[in-house]
């Protein structure tokens, strides 16, 4: 392993990368779009669901006092059941006197319940406190997240695991596939740098990607969405090294077998379009139905996404998170075995 | 300059499935010496020649390059050739000077320097800056060639150097390859061009079907044809049997007023033509002599037109 040669490889490929514009765009640009499309589409959603209220009382004060609830002021019963029937808000809060109304909507069918579930809770509270009642079990709930995660919290690392499969599985496969086709590889074949030395210099530039765009994409949305990075910093370094590696992987067992660029955009699309649906960079994979939580346990990005959501913005640590970086590396290796074994120096004819 | 030649092919055999594409292939290369592959597309120079830098193994045969078999280590023989492949493989977005910076880094030589003299060679010394996707097809072949030279390789391979390029850019390039001979190099090129292989070469092998079908120097191959030197005319008047007793006349051919004569002695035939010409009253509109070609040889030999 000769360092000058591998080290000139990474430098001449970071000089085509910043020369490519549809690379920078795909690499940079385009994780930053999804960011802010659903960012702003979602990013306001905390967990605490909203409540309308009309009218006051011990109920409504000590909702208030819970915090479990985002309380909004409506001037009248109407008005709030208007904004319950177009479906602004999940559900409405009547009080006059002591009979209180609770009007919502069952197409809100993760908030209603949940908001059906605080007020009857707190209610019993005050039931039993008026009864001079002892408890006799006493539940204490508190979330294991970091306070109040948004959407765009989850979303942000999410895009970010998104963002480096696909560059480096993209990246590689079309590299590959270009350079077969106009002869480039059987060129650097009669060269006297070795195959290890080419790959090591290609495995090192996207490395060095994938760490631009974890600052690049962590810092976007710490500046656009507040999103706060709770977990160490330097732990996320491993993480995103070692989450780029069966990429990387997948990408030459595209591109070192496909025969044109047009079946290269095919294979990669069918592989990384379903992956990053499942692999909970949108939604979460606990949410999913069993059949497609099933399909994403297979899905390497899966636990790319987890590892940095869990690290970044759950505030594990970055022990807990090593199962989910074993298993990265388990895909990486298998690919390799599987890429090296797909790999053609020139196309069949 | 030793004896012993830079190149020696035995009896390369190569198959494609049903394709006999490289027929017992025989022939060596003297140091120094400027070796041409002639012959039209799908005669078997490529894979002849791939054989040779060790890109495709041969299914029987040696291929030997300064005294080093070429298998089966090929890449043993790498630092001591120069190879430019048919299809031009650049880097596109990195610059002709990054480029030859990139491929001297490969072979561990000194970049200092190196890069403007390449590009001197090949006469690109105002577009060392420019992206190679910005070349011309002929700068490109040009790179190409300068790239074959990095490592100041004693054997240079250049497959079908020309192809593609136009008249003015073939001939630039024809001056870059007289240089690299003249530097003392042993050049072995392919072509499918009959003038490229006359003006270039030292010898000339005429591959044809996977064979060699020829194989001397350009004036050593048309001088087999020495008695087939064509007098050519444009005029009516005069008869076919008058030309044909024309001093050293063997053939007389005639299509639309156009008239071939071929001849082992034109000078002679030439005389007593116009004198002929001048008896009868007739006029000989665009008269020429032509001495045979490589085509001529090619298609004595095949029995076919060369058609590259």
């Amino acid at each position: 392993m000769n360092a000058t040669r591998t080290l000139a490889v990474t430098r001449a490929s970071l000089r085509m990368f910043v020369r490519d514009r549809a690379a920078l765009f795909f690499t940079f640009a385009f994780p930053i779009m999804f960011m802010l499309i659903f960012g702003s589409l979602f990013g306001d959603s905390s967990s605490r669901p909203s409540l309308d209220v009309v009218g006051h009382g011990p109920l409504v004060t000590a909702l208030e006092q819970s915090g479990a609830v985002k309380l909004k002021r409506q001037p009248s019963a109407a008005e709030a059941l208007h904004r319950v029937t177009n479906g602004d808000v999940a559900a409405a809060l009547i009080v006059s006197g002591n009979t209180v109304k609770l009007r919502y909507s069952a197409s809100a069918t993760t908030e209603s319940p949940v908001i059906r579930s605080i007020v009857s809770g707190v209610a019993d509270e005050l039931n039993l406190r008026a009864a001079g009642a002892t408890r006799t079990v006493r539940v204490e709930a508190t979330q294991v997240e970091a306070d109040s995660l948004r959407y765009v919290d989850l979303l942000t690392p999410g895009l970010l695991a998104m963002a480096i499969a696909q560059s480096a599985t993209f990246g590689v496969a079309f590299s590959l596939v270009a350079w077969r086709q106009k002869g480039m590889l059987r060129r650097l074949r009669l060269t006297p740098l070795p195959l290890a030395e080419f790959a090591a210099g290609r495995v090192l530039f996207h490395l060095g990607i994938a760490l631009v765009q974890a600052i690049f994409l962590l810092g976007v949305g710490m500046l656009v969405y507040g999103v706060t990075i709770v977990g160490s910093v330097f732990a996320l370094v491993p993480i995103v090294l070692l989450g780029v590696t069966p990429f990387i992987a997948l990408g030459v067992a595209i591109g070192g077998r496909a025969n044109s660029e047009d079946a290269t955009a095919a294979i990669s699309n069918m592989i990384v379009l379903p992956m990053t649906f499942l692999g909970g960079v949108f939604f979460p994979v606990d949410q999913m139905p069993a059949l497609l939580r099933s399909v994403a346990a297979f899905l390497p990005l899966t636990y790319l996404a987890r590892s940095l959501q869990d690290v970044a913005v759950r505030g594990h640590s970055f022990t807990s998170t090593l199962p989910n970086l074993g298993v990265l590396a388990l895909a990486a290796a298998a690919l390799t075995v599987a890429s090296l074994k797909l790999f053609r120096w020139q196309t069949a004819s | 300059m030793s004896g012993a030649p830079a190149l020696v092919a035995e009896h390369l055999e190569k198959r494609f499935g049903d394709v006999h594409a490289v027929r017992d292939v025989s022939f060596s290369v003297a140091a120094g010496e400027t070796f041409g592959i002639l012959g039209p597309n799908g005669a078997g120079k490529t894979t002849t020649l791939e054989m040779i830098e060790g890109l495709t193994v041969p299914d029987s045969g040696t291929a030997t390059i300064l005294g080093q078999p070429v298998w089966p280590h090929p890449t043993r023989i790498q630092s001591r050739i120069g190879v430019q492949l048919q299809t031009t493989a650049l880097f596109e977005n990195l610059t002709a000077s990054e480029l030859l910076d990139l491929f001297a880094t490969f072979y561990r030589v000194p970049t200092a320097g190196r890069a403007e003299r390449l590009l001197e060679l090949v006469g690109l010394s105002e577009k060392g800056k420019a992206p190679a996707r910005q070349l011309s097809g002929g700068q490109q072949q040009r790179l190409a060639i300068a790239l074959a030279l990095v490592h100041d390789p004693e054997v240079v391979f250049l497959d079908e150097p020309t192809t593609g390029l136009d008249p003015q850019a073939r001939r630039n390039l024809w001056d870059v390859i007289s240089g690299i001979a003249a530097a003392g190099r042993t050049v072995i090129l392919t072509t499918h061009y009959l003038d490229e292989a006359e003006s270039l070469c030292d010898r000339v092998a005429i591959m044809d079907g996977g064979t060699i079908i020829a194989l001397d120097s350009p004036q050593g191959l048309i001088s087999t044809l020495a008695d087939r030197a064509r007098v050519l005319f444009d005029g009516h008047g005069l008869d076919e049997d008058a030309l044909s007793s024309l001093a050293g006349v063997s053939h007389v051919a005639q299509s639309d007023g156009h008239v071939e004569l071929t001849s082992a002695t034109p000078q002679q035939t030439l005389v007593e033509l116009i004198a002929l010409a001048e008896a009868r009253g007739a006029s000989l509109g665009a008269l020429a002599v032509r001495q045979p070609t490589l085509e001529d040889v090619f298609l004595e030999a095949t029995g076919r037109e060369f058609r590259s």
